[in-house]
């Protein structure tokens, strides 16, 4: 409530009081002035900020809805959240969230930082850098401002002088950012620091740039402003790690957010949850079978399988070893390798449990859900495009995604979520899934997705016409399409057959409906789930799109759980036990009673993926050795009797090289709006990507240079030859893993792999060559860091005969490293200033350094380092390793 | 008949699956609807004026106008070309004196006008966008249907940033190009990364055929990895010095090199000798930015320095139809130059041009066509078409025509039957 609300001029800085007067209260009568101009600054005294603050963490306030202008003089209510900072060094706004779904902040917003530090007495200077309208106050007088952002988003601008010499090793500004030094001196005491920041406006996004507040001796570089110690310099060795830590820590505290925001929800499916399980304990048990002695048994789906085989003859392969099994394991739920840290703590932890300690620990890695994005996005079409969206976009879903995932969300309300299609539409949330740019018939599309994704119902065919193969009419979809609309659904012109009457006749297909006819929002699926619903499951019964989720996420609807565990298994199966997984009509399960059996303990346990995932990771069947000759027999594949190798996904080849080398991907920012000016509708930004997930199309349709992000196009290059799509109008389960030439050609001269193995300062693989250990353990070291194993004998020779030249001497004396990664910015290069000639130019240089990949490290004689390169090169594009064991 | 034993012999190579075995359609020929005209051309080489070039600018000049004034118009004079009665813009005088070898298709036209991605992927895959498929790019048809003249090198080559409307669509990744933004540099994937001397890329491929033989028992036991180990000595070969050949434009006579102008036309020389190495479909992106900023999408300021892009434009085309005419490949090779939509006569606010695609021009040369120097009519202001309008599906059609794809041929997504054209006629002029 506003009663309490403070009213604010802030243009009505404290005039008379000084900056230097520490103990300053603010005085209780001071009234706000409303009609306040820009020139009476800050004459007269009034009461606009907080005097007084926190002195052990700053306390940030956001406001929204303040109003659109270039000017300060606006009252502020209550702000909209709080919320802490360790530092004046941010750079990024947490995450608002709402019933655990991101949820749009206003924009403008305004942005209130304030602190009480003591900083040591004597001259200094204060220096505010940042992108929007900022100012600073202390003890409530101004002392510093940084102006309002220009306003233009057009491309024709000039490129932007980043360059600051304040200092000799300052940082340079971030695109779009602008700097603002004062000189000020420090009595020693402690004073409130207040910095305003107007962010967003004109539908910006609202994004920080490298926002900061900070301070230096004279002849020294400075400091960022922190109450605690930490101590970061604006210096590219200082602030690099800093940002990186304030990324990572920025991850865990949304998460902390997203479940302050949800306990309505939660508290919601777990009462749902809990009566489903009553009702699945009335319920008869399911019988499993008994199987042989000789069977080899963890649990029951091996009972399952078992029988199957013992019917057949067929004795499966023992287990896999556990080199294999830990390998397999790690790539299946984390999607990149163990290291040699895991192997090791695995190989120590002698006895039973431990296949199911290491289930667990990698169930709980926050990887678990890195490898599930990469899976929905193509299943459920996440197709968002950095530019201008017309190619039938969606919003960047993703991170709804991954965030459902890292918070183990019941599957039933992952679902819900998705079609519910709320929270940030361009931000993150599932609204994004509602979006179907320049699609005519956008929720017919939708509605094909969740066929495909929930039901095993593939109805593309529908949206022009009955499927000949498939038992879906038009009308099927355009009903369900009509439920998502939440009103009658017309069928457009361009959801049609071309030809005439009589060509039309003589095909296989039929046009069941007629452009221009209405669908009600009518449940067309009987046969899956009748037409009555739980109505007290139903927060509003009216919502069609409500209802429909319950339709789909119903426990009467089996199909769905059935949907749902047959994904999982073909997952870390490799096939389903229905084939195809999301095309249930034409097919028959080939273990019916086993999928009856996952689908129940999904359903009773709450809808828990983990649940059902945990059991199939421990059966024998999963842990499975790889038996060519077995693979030979008979039904063995079909009958799980043996393993058969998987080629890694593209994301899984992506993860793991980078990995192998112990670098970040180095990309640019995945945006073409790096200085932030472009309307939010026209422009994304996906980050700095550290996982192969966070990739998007890179969008250059126009084919400038200066639109050309180098580094992220090797990426992106050897993504989609491995089967990554780029761009994802249509959802797909089954990737193309055609063998290609251009596979093994980029893996052997892809630049990004040649990054790989290219040994520069901020490369694990540097450091590893540094330690001190005889030549034979670096060896071993490097193919369990790759292959997952130890080398065999003759495998250990060729290698260590290699590196043993040089070895001795391979440290430079005296070199140091430089261990932080490079952020690229392109220099400043965005579509403001895009089609100037000289950010062509210099993007056309930015090329050409791209293509000489990273640069080596000096703390190894180039001699040795090569060939260290080399060996990491060979063992990186030998056929095992791309492979799951 | 030598293309058959290629595609047999690299199966048994366990190659099958390789990008350069793309083997023909597997679909069967349907009947043909009536009588659809067949070319004899092997090769396209499709130019890429990126951001929709000016047609009243360039191909189908008119009354000129004047930006200051904001009085419609082309913004240069026209001049007489080779062909009688046809002209092109002044700057465009090289052109002018091969255009008997081309035809200006005058009355191209969709209704794609608002983004630049949605246009080019109009042009590039002749279709909209759906939600239900992505559909394949002209360049990957053409290798599907084609596969490479030579079984030693790609069949979709691409000069120019990769991106979705180039790509295979639902034809998959073996119809997929092999891409290369810098003439100097080579293909992405086929050239050792700079600082890999020949010396060090010997050495590492010693370590790992070593590695490999250690594991040839395995390898060979599983398929999936028998058929990727097989891929990686035809990916070695690729970066090899034969196809890095190709690549080396030092090798060509200065008179050569300089006939075709700067980097643009380096990458038209480029082109060609991918075509005489056999290489389906080249696809030649033009990058000049840097000229006047904005490239072909010629607003505002942009339009000043546009006269440059067309000079350097002018001279790559007739030196590539010249050159491909003496080396007697200009018959067997159809250059295209196309681009996402026009420009109305009318002038913006700084002297520059808008967006306009009710009528624009795509450029025909060689390729064996009967040619006429120009195609179809616009009205006195080039923006709205008289008469012969081309669709995007006709013109399509007319490309694979001339290089003996059928355009009413059906294709298969999964189990749908997608043509490859939507309806498209060839022109029927140019053929016969």
């Amino acid at each position: 409530m506003m009663m309490q609300s403070v009213l604010f001029v802030l243009l009505l800085a404290l005039g008379a009081a000084s900056a230097e007067k520490a103990d300053a209260k603010p005085k209780a009568d001071a009234k706000p002035k409303a009609d306040a101009k820009p020139k009476a600054e800050p004459e007269k005294p009034g009461r606009p900020l907080p005097l007084t603050a926190p002195s052990d963490r700053i306390h940030v306030e956001i406001f929204d809805k303040i109003p659109e202008k270039k000017k300060w003089d606006f009252k502020l209510d209550e702000p909209t959240e709080t919320f802490s900072e360790q530092s004046f060094g941010i750079v990024e706004i947490p995450h608002r969230y709402r019933d655990g779904l991101r949820v749009d902040r206003s924009n403008p917003i305004l942005y209130r930082a304030s602190c009480q530090l003591t900083i040591p007495e004597g001259k200094k200077r204060l220096l505010l850098r940042g992108r929007w309208a900022t100012r600073l106050f202390i003890d409530g007088k101004k002392v510093g401002e940084l102006p309002f952002p220009h306003p233009g988003s057009g491309a024709h601008g000039e490129l932007e002088d980043l360059s600051s010499d304040l200092t000799p090793n300052i940082r340079q500004l971030f695109p779009g950012d602008r700097e603002k030094a004062v000189a000020w001196t420090s009595d020693g005491k402690r004073h409130t620091f207040v910095m305003d920041v107007i962010v967003g406006g004109r539908r910006r996004r609202l994004e920080l740039g490298e926002m900061s507040l900070s301070v230096a001796e004279p002849g020294s570089e400075f400091v960022v402003l922190s109450p605690t110690s930490q101590d970061v310099e604006l210096t590219d060795a200082s602030w690099l790690p800093y940002e990186k830590r304030f990324r990572e820590e920025m991850l865990r505290r949304n998460q902390r957010r997203r479940e302050e925001s949800d306990v309505k929800e939660r508290d919601y499916w777990k009462k749902r949850h809990d009566a489903i399980a009553q009702e699945i304990g009335k319920k008869p048990a399911i019988v499993v079978p008994t199987v042989s002695e000789e069977m080899p048994v963890h649990n029951e789906i091996d009972r399952f399988l078992g029988a199957r085989l013992q019917e057949k003859g067929l004795q499966p392969a023992g287990l896999a070893d556990d080199d294999v099994f830990l390998r397999r394991l790690t790539l299946d739920l984390r999607g990149n390798l163990p290291t040699a840290e895991e192997i090791a703590a695995f190989r120590e932890h002698r006895g039973e449990g431990r296949r199911e300690r290491a289930i667990d620990r990698l169930l709980d890695d926050p990887g678990w859900a890195d490898h599930w994005v990469g899976y929905w996005q193509d299943v459920l079409a996440e197709n968002p495009n950095l530019l201008n969206p017309t190619l039938n976009n969606t919003g960047p879903f993703r991170y709804w995604i991954h965030e459902s995932f890292l918070d183990n969300k019941p599957m039933d309300r992952f679902v819900t979520e998705l079609v519910m299609m709320r929270g940030s539409e361009r931000f993150g949330g599932p609204a994004g899934f509602g979006v179907a740019t320049q699609n005519d018939v956008p929720m017919a599309a939708k509605a094909n997705v969740l066929g495909q994704a929930f039901l095993g119902a593939k109805m593309q065919c529908a949206r022009c016409h009955d499927a000949p193969s498939h038992p879906f009419e038009q009308r099927d979809l355009f009903s369900l399409a009509a439920m998502l609309k939440r009103k009658p659904q017309s069928v457009p012109k361009s959801s049609s057959v071309p030809g005439t009457k009589e060509e039309l006749a003589e095909m296989m297909v039929t046009v069941s409906l007629k452009p221009g006819e209405k669908l009600p929002p009518v449940w067309p699926f009987e046969n899956l789930h009748g037409e009555k619903l739980r109505e007290d499951w139903l927060r509003n019964p009216k919502d069609s799109r409500e209802r429909l989720a319950l339709h789909i996420t119903s426990p009467e609807n089996e199909r769905f759980a059935g949907v749902l565990v047959n994904r999982l298994w073909h997952r870390y199966m490799g096939r389903g036990i229905v084939d195809p997984v999301d095309d249930w009509e034409s097919v028959d399960p080939t273990h019916p009673e086993l999928l009856g059996y996952l689908r129940r303990e999904l359903i009773g346990n709450g809808y828990d993926f983990k649940h059902v995932a945990r059991l199939i990771l421990s059966s024998h069947a999963y842990q499975r050795a790889v038996d060519p000759s077995l693979q030979e027999e008979e039904d063995a594949i079909e009958l799980y009797a043996t393993r058969q190798r998987r080629r890694m996904s593209a994301e899984q080849v992506v993860d793991s090289l980078f990995q192998v080398a112990g670098k970040g991907f180095g990309c640019e920012e995945l945006n073409l709006d790096i200085n932030g000016r472009r309307d939010l509708k026209n422009s994304l930004n996906f980050g700095y990507p550290t996982r192969a997930w966070q990739f998007s199309t890179l969008a250059n349709e126009r084919d400038r240079p200066s639109l050309n992000l180098p580094y992220a196009r090797t990426m992106t290059s050897l993504l989609e030859t491995f089967g990554w799509r780029n761009t994802r109008q249509n959802p797909v389960t089954y990737r193309n893993t055609e063998p290609t030439v251009l596979q093994p050609a980029s893996m052997t001269n892809g630049l990004a792999v040649h990054r790989v193995a290219q040994l520069s300062d901020d490369s694990g693989l540097t450091v590893l060559s540094m330690k001190d250990q005889p030549v034979e353990k670096l060896v071993e070291e490097l193919f369990r860091r790759t292959l997952s194993r130890d080398p065999s004998a003759s495998e250990k020779d060729l290698f260590v005969e290699y590196l043993r030249e040089g070895y001795g001497d391979r440290v430079v004396p005296g070199a140091s490293l430089e261990r932080y990664a490079p952020k690229r910015t392109r220099e400043g290069i965005s579509w403001t200033n895009h089609l100037s000639n000289k950010s062509n130019e210099l993007a056309n240089r930015l090329e050409q350094q791209a293509q000489l990949g990273d640069e080596p490290t000096e703390v190894l004689t180039p001699a040795w380092r090569e060939r260290m390169e080399d060996t990491v090169w060979t063992l990186v594009n030998t056929p095992e390793f791309v492979f799951i064991p | 008949m030598k293309r058959r034993e290629f595609v047999q012999s690299t199966m048994q190579a366990g190659l099958a699956a390789s990008l350069l075995g793309a083997s023909p359609a597997l679909a069967s020929h349907p009947a043909s609807h009536g009588a659809m005209p067949q070319g004899k051309a092997e090769h396209v080489i499709f130019i890429w004026l990126g951001g929709g070039a000016s047609q009243i600018d360039t191909f189908d000049p008119k009354a000129k106008g004047d930006a200051k004034a904001k009085k419609p118009g082309s913004y240069y004079d026209a001049i007489p070309t080779a062909v009688k009665g046809v002209q092109v813009c002044e700057h465009l005088g090289k052109t002018a004196k091969v255009l008997d070898r081309c035809t200006l298709v005058r009355t191209v036209h969709h209704e794609v006008i608002d983004e630049h991605a949605a246009a080019t992927n109009r042009m590039h895959t002749g279709r909209p966008t759906t939600g239900t498929i992505v559909y394949p790019s002209i360049g990957s048809i053409a290798a599907h249907q084609r596969g490479p003249a030579n079984d030693k090198v790609p069949a979709y080559v691409l000069i120019g940033y990769p991106n979705i409307t180039r790509g295979p669509g639902f034809l998959g990744p073996r119809a997929g190009y092999v891409y290369l933004t810098d003439t100097e540099v080579g293909p992405s994937g086929f050239s050792p990364p700079p600082r890999i001397t020949n010396q060090r890329r010997k050495q590492r491929e010693r370590l790992l055929s070593r590695l490999r033989s250690m594991h040839r028992g395995d390898i060979r036991a599983e398929k999936a990895l028998a058929d990727y180990d097989a891929t990686i000595d035809e990916a070695l070969r690729l970066s090899g010095p034969d196809f890095q050949q190709i690549f080396n434009l030092g090798s060509e006579p200065d008179s050569i090199r300089n006939s075709y102008g700067g980097e643009f036309g380096q990458r038209c020389l480029l082109a060609r000798r991918l075509v005489e190495s056999g290489v389906r479909f080249v696809e030649v992106s033009h990058n000049l930015n840097f000229v006047n900023g904005t490239g072909w999408d010629t607003h505002n300021e942009g339009q000043l320095n546009q006269h440059l892009l067309i000079q350097e434009l002018d001279t790559a085309l007739a030196g590539l139809v010249l050159d491909l005419e003496r080396r007697n490949y200009l018959d067997k090779t159809l250059i295209v130059v196309g681009t996402e939509f026009g420009r109305p006569a009318k002038f913006d606010g700084r002297g520059g041009r808008g967006h306009h695609s009710k009528s624009f021009s795509v450029f025909l040369g060689g390729g064996g066509l009967r040619h006429c120097g120009a195609y179809g009519t616009t009205d006195a202001m080039g923006t709205k078409i008289e008469e012969k309008p081309v669709s995007v599906a006709d013109l399509h059609a007319t490309i694979h025509a001339s290089i003996g794809i059928d355009p009413s041929e059906v294709l298969y997504a999964g189990e749908r039957p997608v043509p490859i054209t939507d309806g498209g006629k060839p022109i029927a002029e140019l053929f016969g």
